[in-house]
């Protein structure tokens, strides 16, 4: 008996029996997979979103022979893209890559809105931001004009003989001295560039440095001369809190999305090993280059 | 629907019962059941000074509001296919004065901020060309989107935007790829517009208005409306934007009326539309006979389109709108920046008998014959100028002029490409775009409420580019010393109505006066002269136009045959400079109309001329150091006009 387990051709077949036994067991399981695998499912949901999009763009839905023909066209197009994806033709496309890519930063995003900002951190944030936030500054002044086609080389002459004589408290509009000004004569809290539509920009950055109280000039313009009287200056101005409150949300949010992209991207860094070739390594950056523009 | 209430300023009642109330003391010097006051509790009472400043309590405009109605992003297909990566946020930024990076890379800056902007991208096919350049699956599945998905890709884009917009024109676009209301391509673009719209407006600085282009072109003829919303995102996120294609739009603009009517009923919001470029519409933008029916213009249409089309675009880029030569040929200005070639794609030739139908100053004076036949005018219209400009920047000045076009921005061969070609060999060359225009708006604030009402009452004026301050009035009472005073505009508005406004029952023997004043852009160029135009239905029935010099610069003398002497040219067009040592800063006066007949309709607008400045052509010789095409003109004289003031006899 002995030498019966000694016989190689029993060898061979308890081998042989052996090797189809576990190739039974593990095809069994890869006939099952790949009918997993190869399964191609059509669900209600999806057909009833074939027909609101047929609707929305014919404004009716669609009856029976077109829907079949819907169904089809879908069961024809996922079949396609079924082989294609086995035969690997995802890889190496540029749409396909963009619209996987886009697809993760819309999620990125997502999750970016979620959280709440707190009330102390969005004053910092007012505070830090104060220029974007400021209202301009704003000036109250009249004006009286020299009308350099009118009056030529006497322009400069006349306004300063007039500088001499204004009244501190008269307003260029009811003036006598000077020519009519087709555009305005009185300026109430002004921003410059309000004043520069009329006067042009020069001139309205110059205004912004006439000290208050009398007539100064003359003030040049592209129209002629101005003897200017600012009667009042508000210096550019960091506004209520409760009144940009939506804005400093807003601008919070922007920060928390990008920041939120850094990590993002800071860790798929650490995820995966970037490999250059050396030629390519003065072109990239390091993080700096994932990081978002600052708006 | 439901009445629309045109604001009026009632300052001539403001100003009677302010004076009136004083007088009637002053008159009897008694009032019931007090004792007679003393001279000094009355003037105590009402001679108190008024406001410092003179305009407080007159809530009439004090400066002019400069923007532009008609700006294009990559949000438009064309754009988008001309090279146009600039978004609606973009856009804003730049109209707000910020220094941006173009399309074509180059750095770009206004000379100064617009007041605002409405970034009218074309509803067909909304979103298209960001769909197109990320090969959305759609796009690629069909054989037209791959194709010119790989035109882009591979530096044809130019090329692929012709045979957008050709294939647009003749609605052959496949109905797979264009994005339609509805689908969430679309309605993602809109949003975005809106929010673009939301976060960049800044009442009393800067108004971002939401609005779109509704582009009805079929074969090619241009019946282009921008549709502008006075409402903010709440409302206007209630709808999507009207498309031309069928079924879901239409390219008759009835349907667009239809549609605008729908929107106000839905939302209780506001929208207007200004239509375009009449010049390429092939004789359809001012119609007797509707191209659509072969009927005469109904009363039904005249209603609506006087209702829903307030202003129109007479100047932009593709060409000057006012007049045009055949038209006017005593009008010795009448041919400036003329496009009379065909319709937009050159399609179809030009036939003279066209021209009566796309001419602003025709459509107002055929409109007058309308009036009479139907008891509607539908060309009661304003006049604004605005760019379309489809590189997201809005400029119009002639030494910033960025193009009509993304493939135009800077560059030395600019003026040499031809714009549009065509089999048969005719041609637009790109040396013909014209630097223009902007709307100015006299608005009492710079908010969308204020600037859109200002609209819908049309007291606007159109420029070419630069921003002159022009005034215009008509009224039966204005004496010559009006012309005088120290403050013309408070005069303008008590005695008379401002541009766009009505005059009707003239009083016995007297003949209506205009106080108009002009005022030269701040840093720009003097101005040459002031003209009236007169438009009226004779009593034979058939319209008649003339245009009078009123006020001019210099000791300058008509001729015997009533010609006034050119102002004189200092343009250096080697080194594209020029100086104010011609025509003056300012123009004023009274002017009567001395042909005048109570019993005729009739409108009046004016006209204001520039001295000769470089036109945008000569900055780039100078800068690029290259040849021009040698037909193509060095100089410009740049001009304004202001909406018309209607004149319509008593019953």
């Amino acid at each position: 008996m002995n030498n019966f387990f000694k016989e190689p051709l029993v060898h061979f077949l308890l081998a042989g029996a052996v090797v189809f036994a576990v190739y039974g067991l593990v095809n069994d399981r890869t006939n099952a997979e790949s009918k997993e695998e190869r399964m191609v499912r059509i669900s209600a949901g999806q057909v009833e979103w074939l027909k609101q999009t047929w609707a929305r763009q014919k404004g009716r839905p669609p009856n029976t022979e077109e829907l079949q023909g819907m169904v089809a066209g879908y069961l024809k197009e996922e079949l396609l893209a079924r082989e294609a994806r086995e035969l690997k033709l995802d890889e190496d496309d540029t749409i396909v890559r963009r619209r996987l890519a886009q697809k993760m930063d819309f999620m990125v995003q997502d999750t970016a809105q979620l959280a709440e900002p707190g009330e102390d951190e969005l004053r910092q944030l007012l505070e830090s931001h104060s220029v974007r936030f400021q209202t301009p500054a704003r000036i109250t002044f009249t004006h009286v004009f020299f009308n350099r086609d009118a009056r030529g080389e006497k322009t400069r002459a006349d306004a300063l003989v007039a500088l001499e004589q204004l009244p501190k408290t008269q307003t260029g509009s009811e003036s006598e001295f000077g020519d009519r000004f087709l555009s305005q004569y009185d300026f109430h809290e002004t921003e410059e560039q309000a004043v520069a539509s009329v006067f042009g920009p020069e001139f309205a950055r110059r205004i912004f440095t006439v000290p208050p109280g009398n007539w100064q000039g003359p003030l040049e313009s592209g129209f002629g001369l101005h003897l200017v009287l600012v009667t009042k200056k508000e210096p550019a101005r960091l506004p209520d809190f409760t009144t940009v409150r939506d804005d400093v949300v807003a601008l919070w949010r922007q920060q928390q999305e990008r920041e939120s992209r850094e990590r993002y991207f800071s860790g798929l860094l650490e995820k995966y090993e970037v490999v250059m070739d050396e030629s390519v390594k003065s072109l990239i950056g390091p993080i700096a280059l994932l990081k978002e523009k600052d708006q | 629907m439901k009445p629309r209430v045109t604001r009026r300023i009632i300052l001539t009642a403001f100003i009677a019962v302010s004076t009136a109330i004083p007088l009637t003391v002053a008159a009897d010097g008694t009032l019931p059941g007090l004792h007679p006051p003393d001279e000094q509790t009355v003037e105590k009472a009402f001679a108190s000074k008024r406001p410092y400043s003179p305009y407080a309590g007159r809530n009439f405009p004090a400066r002019p509001l400069f923007g532009d109605t008609h700006l294009h992003t990559s949000f438009s297909m064309d754009a988008g296919a001309f090279g146009a990566r600039l978004t609606p946020q973009d856009a804003y930024r730049f109209a707000r004065g910020e220094e941006i990076t173009a399309s074509s890379g180059q750095r770009v800056k206004l000379a100064r901020p617009l007041d605002f902007l409405v970034v009218a991208d074309h509803s067909d096919g909304f979103g298209f060309f960001p769909m197109l350049l990320d090969g959305n699956p759609k796009i690629m599945a069909d054989p037209q989107g791959r194709r010119w998905n790989e035109m882009v890709h591979s530096g044809k884009g130019p090329q692929a935007a012709v045979e957008i917009i050709v294939n647009f024109g003749k609605g052959t676009i496949s109905k797979a790829i264009l994005p339609v209301p509805g689908t969430t391509a679309y309605r993602d673009a809109w949003k975005e517009t809106i929010k673009a719209a939301e976060e960049a407006n800044d009442p009393g600085r800067f108004t971002a208005f939401i609005g779109y282009e509704w582009t009805s072109n079929t074969a090619g003829n241009n019946l282009h409306r921008n549709i502008i919303f006075r409402d903010d995102a709440s409302k206007a996120s209630q709808i999507e934007p009207f498309t031309t294609q069928q079924p879901l739009g239409s390219d008759n603009p009835r349907d667009l009326w239809k549609w605008m009517a729908a929107y106000e009923d839905k939302t209780g919001g506001q929208v207007l539309a200004i239509a375009h470029n009449g010049n390429l519409s092939n004789g359809r933008m001012f119609p007797l006979i509707e191209s659509f029916t072969g009927k005469p213009v109904d009363e039904e249409y005249a209603v609506n389109r006087e209702r829903w089309e307030r202003l129109y675009e007479a100047t932009q880029m593709k060409g000057d709108g006012e007049a045009h030569p055949f038209l006017s040929p005593n009008d010795e200005f009448a041919d400036y920046e003329t496009w009379d070639k065909g319709n937009l794609d050159l399609s179809e030739k030009k036939q003279q008998a066209m021209l009566e139908f796309e001419y602003a100053r025709a459509g107002l004076k055929n409109g007058l014959l309308l009036e009479e036949k139907l008891g509607t005018n539908p060309y009661k219209f304003g006049m604004i100028g605005s760019t379309d400009s489809h590189t997201g920047l809005s400029t119009a000045d002639e030494d910033n002029f960025f193009g009509k076009t993304s493939a135009h921005e800077p560059n030395a061969e600019r003026m040499s490409h031809p714009f549009i070609k065509v089999p048969s060999g005719d041609v637009i060359m790109s040396w013909e775009i014209t630097a223009s225009g902007y709307a100015a708006v006299w608005a009492t604030d710079n908010t969308r409420e204020a600037i859109w009402d200002a609209m819908e009452r049309r007291e606007t004026y159109a420029t070419t580019g630069p921003r002159m301050f022009v005034r215009f009035f008509g009224g039966f009472d204005f004496e010559e010393k009006d012309a005088q005073t120290r403050s013309p505009a408070i005069v303008g508005y008590t005695k008379g109505v401002p541009m766009g406004g009505d005059l009707t029952d003239a009083p016995n023997g007297k003949s209506p006066s205009f106080l108009v004043a002009a005022l030269k852009d701040p840093i720009g160029a003097n101005l040459d002269r002031i003209q009236i135009v007169k438009g009226w239905l004779g009593k034979d029935g058939t319209v008649q136009e003339k245009v009078y010099d009123v006020v001019w610069s210099g000791n300058r003398q008509p001729n015997a045959q009533g010609k006034l002497p050119a102002v004189g040219n200092t343009v250096n067009v080697q080194e594209a400079t020029w100086t104010n040592t011609i025509g003056t800063g300012e123009l004023i006066t009274l002017w009567k109309d001395p042909d005048f007949d109570p019993s005729l309709r009739a409108f009046y607008y004016a006209r204001v001329l520039e001295i000769p400045t470089p036109r945008w052509t000569a900055y780039d010789v100078k800068y690029f150091g290259v040849k021009a095409p040698k037909e193509t003109p060095m100089t410009t004289q740049d001009r304004a006009y202001t909406s018309p003031i209607w004149y319509t006899p008593g019953k």
